[in-house]
């Protein structure tokens, strides 16, 4: 009796599992439901006639600007804090919503949001092959009729879209955000490699790195000592406003705005009051009078590497890189004399096949002399034009000064009027 | 014993009656993304659709989708202005020329179907970089667009040309490829420089190599690859920039091989490429060769 009761209670459950009607939680299938919030996220973005206040905080945590006017015909206008055109000229490129797990949101044709991706370093700045961490491909955290909550696909980068009014789309085709945005041209317009800031006596070196948003600060203070202060910045609609405050006894510095050209100089307000200005100079404000001497005894651990030269603004204005397999230049201490050398990429190595041998150099005032010994190896005829610019150049009577920017990294700057150098790593 | 039988065929009866399935499908969904991706229409769209979709059945990705490419690396699309000058000078210099040679029909079965554009270039862990790549005789993706410029377009420089042979040098060399998987090449051509192959071929420059009786480095990697590397370089450097190349090679490789031997071995390998092209499709390659190199020197000269 019991085992026929078991059957008839197996055979039931087996039976009342084979009900086909399907007994959803939603209301509507997945796809309905992703088609209709696409849909609604699309009229959202099309319904603010400002346009978006769009800020990306990228995976190196260094905060860009954007402004973006979406449409309904899949093309966005744009504006972007990274550099004087990219603030002042809109650019139209393509987007489009898509299910990709998630609703997603894609800068699907190139415009200023995709230069904080571009592995160019020519073109972000970044390290070459990686860029500058950014993001254009979006999934779709949270979206209201004024915030839209963005995080990046490949980088995990952060946006936030924020309703525009009319009074920020005016700042941008006013050319007010071209202003801040000036500063980061401003090694195409000042091209000595030091720049300073003046503001009534005191005088500021500066040294920015306009795709990261740094800048750093080296002086004298009240009592002659060298100062130095490094310090993130994040643009606003009308200068640059310093994360960590400068502090130079009883002057501060927090916020450059109001920027404008004067064919040579930069000139600004200091905290929106004090009047500054930015320009050129041929020395170093703090001169590191060892500098030199660091660089070259590092030579006698290893060797250095050294890029082409830059000379007025334009890199490797002497064709290095374009010789074919030329790799890097080198220079390394030696006990007879040190080498200035040329490698080449050759039969699966590196190879140094000629260069320059010179004396140990000259330090006299921080400024760091070579002196030629000999040439060395045989230059084949098609390096000899750039070999012989770049030796003569190296060879410079006026020297170099040695500015260290990393724990083993220097760039080398003429000593004559400073619109040349070459970083050593 | 009874009971048992019982239990089976009742089990049974439920299972065949759980797999009645005589039911209409009923209403499907509007499924997102099926049936390709939807945009409102462009001109870039119309000039894809006229210029290669109607006439040869091939079509571009244009716009970004990561799914075409590797995940793990930094890229970008490319450009909406770059799009049209980019696919214009393909259909000039790649596709014209084998149907004039060759016939329409020909180019509507044999050429890839599918090219997928990225604006940057594919840095790659060796210090190398990607400029094209092929998938399955099927897709060719371009890179480096946002670079690209011929000689009609505004800021041309002759240092651009390079970046448009190493174009045409991509398309061709992976076009070689679906033709000699279609027919095969005789297998005397492995027998040329058999034994110098080598997984290790990027350590060489592409000097080397020819010393060695190869026409580049990457042809050192296998036996497919040096065929079709022979025919994009006779196609891109044209007859006299072919000869020069092999004239070109006066001093001995690191292997011992002498300078008129590796010349020897390149003539042949060219002869070889000449003769499949006769032999397995019927046309004379030094008339396709000068119709490819004088399309090209159109574009940048």
């Amino acid at each position: 009796m019991m085992r026929i009761f078991s059957c008839i209670i197996l055979a039931a459950v087996t039976l009342a599992a084979c009900r086909k009607e399907p007994d959803p939680i939603f209301s509507e299938t997945a796809d309905q439901r992703i088609n209709r919030v696409l849909n609604e996220y699309q009229t959202v973005l099309a319904a603010s006639a400002n346009g978006w206040n769009g800020e990306m905080t990228t995976r190196n945590n260094v905060t860009y600007r954007f402004h973006f006017s979406f449409d309904n015909a899949n093309h966005v206008k744009m504006f972007s804090d990274f550099d004087g055109t990219s603030s002042s000229v809109r650019k139209e490129s393509s987007f489009r919503l898509k299910a990709l797990q998630q609703p997603s949101l894609l800068f699907d044709s190139y415009s200023y949001i995709h230069i904080l991706a571009d592995p160019a370093d020519s073109i972000s700045g970044g390290p070459e092959g990686v860029g500058l961490n950014g993001d254009f491909e979006f999934s779709m955290d949270s979206v209201t009729a004024d915030v839209i909550k963005l995080t990046g696909r490949q980088q995990g980068a952060k946006m936030t879209l924020r309703k525009a009014s009319a009074a920020d789309l005016d700042a941008w085709q006013t050319g007010k955000w071209a202003g801040g945005a000036r500063i980061a041209d401003i090694s195409k317009k000042i091209l000595n490699y030091f720049k300073r800031l003046t503001i009534g006596g005191r005088q500021y070196e500066i040294r920015i790195d306009p795709s990261f948003h740094t800048i750093t600060f080296t002086w004298r203070d009240g009592g002659g000592n060298p100062q130095s202060h490094t310090t993130d910045y994040n643009y606003s609609a009308d200068g640059l406003i310093l994360t960590e405050p400068l502090q130079d006894g009883p002057n501060s510095i927090s916020r450059l705005s109001g920027m404008t050209w004067n064919g040579t100089t930069l000139n600004l307000n200091v905290n929106g009051a004090t009047a500054g200005a930015i320009s050129g100079a041929i020395a170093p404000l703090v001169i590191d009078l060892n500098a030199g001497i660091r660089w070259y005894q590092a030579s006698q651990q290893t060797y250095w590497r050294g890029t082409s030269f830059n000379i007025k603004g334009v890199w490797d204005t002497y064709g290095l890189w374009k010789l074919e397999n030329f790799a890097f230049l080198i220079f390394q201490y030696g006990s007879q004399y040190d080498i200035f050398g040329f490698v080449f990429l050759e039969s699966g190595g590196l190879a140094l096949n000629f260069g320059l041998g010179t004396d140990t150099p000259d330090f006299t005032g921080g400024k760091t002399v070579f002196t030629a010994l000999g040439e060395l190896g045989d230059v084949p005829p098609e390096a000899m034009d750039a070999y012989v610019k770049t030796a003569v150049k190296f060879l410079n009577p006026d020297g170099w000064w040695f500015i260290q920017t990393g724990p083993h990294q220097f760039d080398m700057v003429d000593a004559t009027d400073a619109t040349s150098y070459m970083v050593w790593y | 014993m009874h009971m048992k039988h019982l239990t089976i065929s009742l089990l049974l009866l439920a299972l065949f009656a759980g797999c009645r399935r005589d039911d209409a499908p009923g209403n499907v969904d509007n499924i997102p993304g099926l049936g390709g991706d939807d945009w409102a229409k462009g001109p870039v769209d119309t000039w894809i659709i006229d210029s290669l979709t109607t006439p040869y059945n091939m079509t571009v990705k244009y716009k970004w989708e990561q799914g075409e490419l590797d995940p793990a690396k930094a890229l970008v699309p490319p450009h909406e202005a770059k799009i049209i000058p980019v696919l214009s000078t393909i259909r000039r210099g790649w596709i014209k020329p084998f149907e004039d040679e060759m016939g329409a029909l020909f180019v509507k079965r044999f050429t890839p179907k599918y090219f997928v554009l990225v604006g940057s270039s594919q840095y790659n862990m060796d210090g190398t970089i990607t400029l094209g790549t092929a998938e399955g005789g099927r897709t060719i993706e371009l890179y480096t667009l946002n670079d690209f410029r011929v000689n009609w377009m505004p800021g041309f420089v002759p240092g651009d040309s390079a970046n448009v042979k190493l174009m045409f040098h991509t398309i061709q060399h992976e076009f070689g490829h679906i033709l000699n998987q279609t027919v095969a090449y005789s297998p005397d051509y492995k027998r040329i420089t058999v034994g110098k192959y080598t997984a290790n071929w990027v350590n060489y420059t592409d000097d080397e190599a020819r010393r060695r009786g190869f026409i580049s480095a990457y042809s050192m990697s296998a036996p497919d690859e040096d065929f079709v590397e022979i025919v994009a370089t006779m196609l891109t450097e044209g007859r006299s920039g072919f000869d020069r190349i092999v004239n070109n090679v006066t001093v001995a490789g690191g292997d011992g091989t002498q300078p008129a031997t590796a010349r020897a071995l390149l003539r042949q390998k060219e002869a070889m490429v000449v003769e499949y092209y006769r032999n397995s499709w019927g046309v004379n390659f030094y008339n396709l060769q000068s119709r490819t190199r004088a399309a090209l020197v159109a574009l940048i000269k």
